[in-house]
């Protein structure tokens, strides 16, 4: 009789375990946010219980934010500025927020860099146009700014961060564009070599055969696993930025199609072929493997983004190593292009749920000023950081690497919801750092165009089908022309790459392209 | 008169019921409701419009069944599948039986428990881990495998295996029977536990050699065993078969210069279909493949039933 009454037991409880977890309709919020996966450790603040400061709860759909609360000495000064603070909710994915939206149970404002055209409606989110005439009219957005992020409703939602405009990019004596490829070449090895001058793709050419000849357990040549070759298009000439170029007669054409591009792939299938290049650098599956070829001296030159020797540098410093790398500063063309298409990554939403939308778009206008900008990106002047000499760029007091004692101070995510291409860029500026040379010598060749950057088809129209099935075949085949086994090989897969693609819609791609980018010209 | 009996019969049976009950609940709840969500495999279906779109999306006349049939590499990916299910079905069946017969065989108890957890423990490392691990052994410029294979004279320049297609297909068979061939070993080594050893003791006796034991006693014994783990393992031939696992080996071990004989049918829906938002398509390629792993299990349980006499079901 006791084992039943216990068996009956052990069934009950698991019975209403069961139940607890299919829901419960008396609390429909709850259930949103544990389908979600939201952490319900974190209480959930109700706004304007302390005194005059307005509480916002405040989603972040990246999961790699260091900053996981609203605290810090950066927060709590941008909360006596604005008068808001935020109850922060990271997401473990980027699946939570659509559920969340999907349900109802939006937040009251949203930091996502995934989710631009599921936040981008008017059922979703309130449009800032209408926010900002009604609570800070003195809020002035550049008409360029504004026109990049306007929806098909003629409103727009959000602003994205890191971009800024052409003008401001010039105006500013230092920054630039960050979003382009650079090369890091082994100083220890060039100096070996003599330190042949390398102002060719030619020199490039002949160095790496000197490497592969002296020194048969270096690779010459190292890829990041992302960035992959864009260095070398860059420096040919070829737009690898964006998924669309410009063409002669001003219609807009996918990238693989390009003047110049069959030259550039004909290129590194040449240096594969030579063995400069391994075959398995496309096979990495994570930047950090490449990585360590240069961190351990097992490659000459890696290519990566502008920062690619600081980045190097930097591990093999933290590391107690000696060996260094330097940027390639010198072109390999006379005509190199370094195409800024770049409209910003993330933007932040404020949804029809906030309960305050005055504070929020007031928030959001603090972090967009210059003095807010500064203030979540760098820290505050004096104790984060100090200014250089001539007011250019800020010369920070403690480590911007320790991420974990920048969450303490409130940096620098927050920095994020507000801060500009040129004000991210300047985080980065260290006075002759390799970075700081690299993109000195590449400002000059820098071919502003944003609004190319604008063409990304809405999820469930059939160009955005047939785009994101050319992107998947050109990924698979691009392979295929980087290792063929001979320059005929090579361009015969380049040639079927283009049959196929037209043959997967790419006209009607394009028309469409043309079509976006001609109307937000106007 | 019947519903009374077995009414009477079900109020007597009623602690042990409840777990059954659990059980369907359990079933039901998680694993019959969600097929409803197949409807959207017929459907223009966008996120945003939550389970209500469902019911308000659009029929699309079959167009992502017509996509997936025309896209340029539908033959590849489907050859692709095919090839790494069939070799790994036939060396999941073979090498967990060759397995169990060996270790069955080893008459050192100590030894003979060593040789069966060390078979089995493979299956408990994930195949991130795995991934990583072959990636480290399997190196065209500094793995051991290459290294040794230089050494050993067996190649002049190393292998590229992790970046060469010709090499996929090996590598995901020989990975993925490794990994699990000692744990299925287990379900024929509980049978063979369970055979008579007074019909060894008389093959003995009549002077049977071991071979022969295995042959006319062993073999015959675990038949009902060997039948039904074949049949389970055709119904989830498209994922692996015993071994399965085939979409995480070609998703963690596949890249863009193997992708030739990586990409599956698994691997396409979930890069165009979940990584880029399009839930219908990716629904409408599973379910493809679900019909095909169902009309599998029906076929080989007919077939079997036929030829062994022997059936799951």
């Amino acid at each position: 009789m006791r084992k039943r009454i216990l068996s009956m037991m052990i069934c009950t409880a698991v019975l209403m375990g069961l139940m607890a977890g299919c829901g419960n309709s008396q609390e429909p919020e709850k259930e949103a946010r544990q389908e979600s996966g939201i952490d319900e450790s974190v209480p959930v603040q109700k706004q304007g219980t302390d005194d005059d400061v307005v509480t916002i709860d405040l989603f972040v759909a990246e999961n790699w934010f260091t900053c996981k609360d609203w605290s810090g000495a950066v927060c709590d000064a941008i909360t006596e500025a604005t008068g808001v603070k935020f109850n922060v909710t990271i997401a473990t994915d980027y699946n939570q927020l659509p559920v969340l939206v999907a349900s109802g149970d939006a937040p009251e404002m949203v930091f996502s860099s995934v989710d631009y055209n599921l936040m981008s409606n008017s059922e979703v989110s309130y449009d800032w146009g209408s926010l900002i005439e009604q609570y800070c009219p003195d809020w002035e957005i550049p008409e360029e700014t504004k026109a990049l992020y306007t929806m098909s409703d003629g409103k727009f939602y959000t602003l994205l961060n890191s971009y800024s405009t052409e003008e401001e990019w010039s105006n500013d004596p230092i920054a630039a564009p960050a979003t382009m490829a650079g090369l890091a070449v082994n100083d220890d090895i060039m100096k070996e070599l003599g330190n042949p001058e390398i102002n060719t793709l030619d020199d490039l050419d002949a160095v790496f055969a000197q490497v592969k000849e002296k020194y048969p357990d270096v690779v010459p040549l190292v890829m990041n696993s992302v960035w992959m070759s864009m260095y070398f298009a860059e420096e040919m000439g070829v737009n690898r930025e964006a998924s669309f170029y410009v063409a002669d007669n001003g219609d807009v054409k996918y990238w693989i199609n390009q003047p110049g591009q069959l030259d550039f792939y004909k290129k590194m299938n040449e240096w594969y072929r030579k063995g400069y290049i391994m075959a398995e650098n496309y096979a990495f599956n994570n930047e950090d493997e490449p990585l360590q070829y240069a961190i351990n001296g097992r490659c000459f030159a890696y290519a990566y983004t502008s920062r690619a020797a600081d980045t190097i540098n930097d591990r093999i410093q933290a590391n107690g190593g000696t060996l260094h790398y330097s940027a390639l500063i010198n072109h390999l063309t006379d005509h190199p292009v370094f195409t800024y298409t770049w409209t910003g990554w993330a933007g932040t939403y404020i949804t029809k749920n906030c309960k305050n939308p005055e504070a929020a778009i007031k928030v959001m206008q603090f972090l967009h000023s210059d003095e807010g900008q500064k203030l979540s990106s760098w820290g505050i002047e004096g104790e984060d950081y100090t200014l250089s000499e001539d007011g250019a760029y800020p010369v920070f007091i403690s480590s911007r690497t320790d991420y974990d004692a920048m969450a303490k101070r409130g940096l620098p995510n927050w920095g994020l919801m507000g801060g500009s291409g040129v004000i991210e860029c300047l985080a980065n500026y260290t006075e002759d750092s390799e970075f700081a040379k690299t993109i000195k010598a590449q400002k000059p060749y820098v071919y502003y165009n944003s609004y190319l950057g604008l063409i990304k088809p809405e999820s469930g129209t059939e160009e955005y089908d047939i785009k994101i099935n050319i992107d998947e075949m050109v990924k698979n085949e691009t392979a295929k022309i980087f290792l063929a086994d001979s320059e005929e090989e090579c361009e015969t897969a380049y040639n079927s790459m283009l049959n196929t693609a037209a043959d997967m819609g790419l006209e009607k791609l394009e028309a469409y392209a043309t079509q976006v980018y001609q109307e937000k010209r106007k | 008169m019947k519903a009374k009996k077995l009414w009477k019969r079900l109020k007597k049976e009623k602690t042990v019921q409840l777990y059954v009950l659990l059980g369907m609940v359990f079933l039901f709840v998680f694993k019959y409701i969600p097929m409803f969500g197949i409807i959207i495999a017929f459907k223009d279906y966008q996120l945003k419009t939550g389970i209500a779109g469902f019911f308000t999306s659009p029929w699309n006349h079959f167009k992502h069944f017509k996509e997936f049939f025309g896209f340029y590499r539908f033959a590849e990916i489907l050859k692709n599948t095919l090839v790494i299910s069939l070799w790994k079905l036939l060396f999941s069946l073979v090498m967990p039986l060759f397995l169990a017969l060996v270790i069955n065989e080893i008459s050192n108890k100590a030894l003979k428990r060593f040789a069966q957890t060390a078979t089995y423990l493979p299956h408990f490392i994930s195949w991130i881990i795995i991934a990583a691990i072959s990636f480290t052994f399997f190196s065209q410029d500094n793995g051991v495998i290459n290294h040794i294979l230089i050494k050993l004279h067996m190649t002049k320049a190393a292998l590229p295996f992790l970046s060469d297609p010709d090499y996929f297909y090996g590598m995901a068979v020989f990975t993925g029977t490794w990994k699990e061939s000692g744990w299925w070993a287990i379900i024929y080594l509980s049978a063979m536990a369970g055979i008579d050893p007074g019909l060894y003791e008389s093959a003995d006796l009549d002077g049977a050699t071991r071979l022969q034991k295995i042959k006319f006693i062993t073999l015959p014994s675990i038949l009902p065993s060997i039948v039904v783990v074949s049949i389970l393992s055709i119904g989830s031939l498209l994922g692996g078969g015993l071994v399965g696992s085939n979409f995480e080996q070609c998703y963690l071990m596949g890249n863009n210069s193997n992708n030739g004989a990586s990409e599956i049918i698994q691997t396409y829906a979930f890069k165009v279909g979940m990584l880029n938002a399009r839930y219908d398509f990716a629904t409408a390629i599973d379910l493809l493949q679900s019909l095909t792993s169902v009309i599998l299990i029906f076929g080989s349980n007919a077939v079997s039933k036929k030829v062994t006499k022997q059936g799951l079901f």
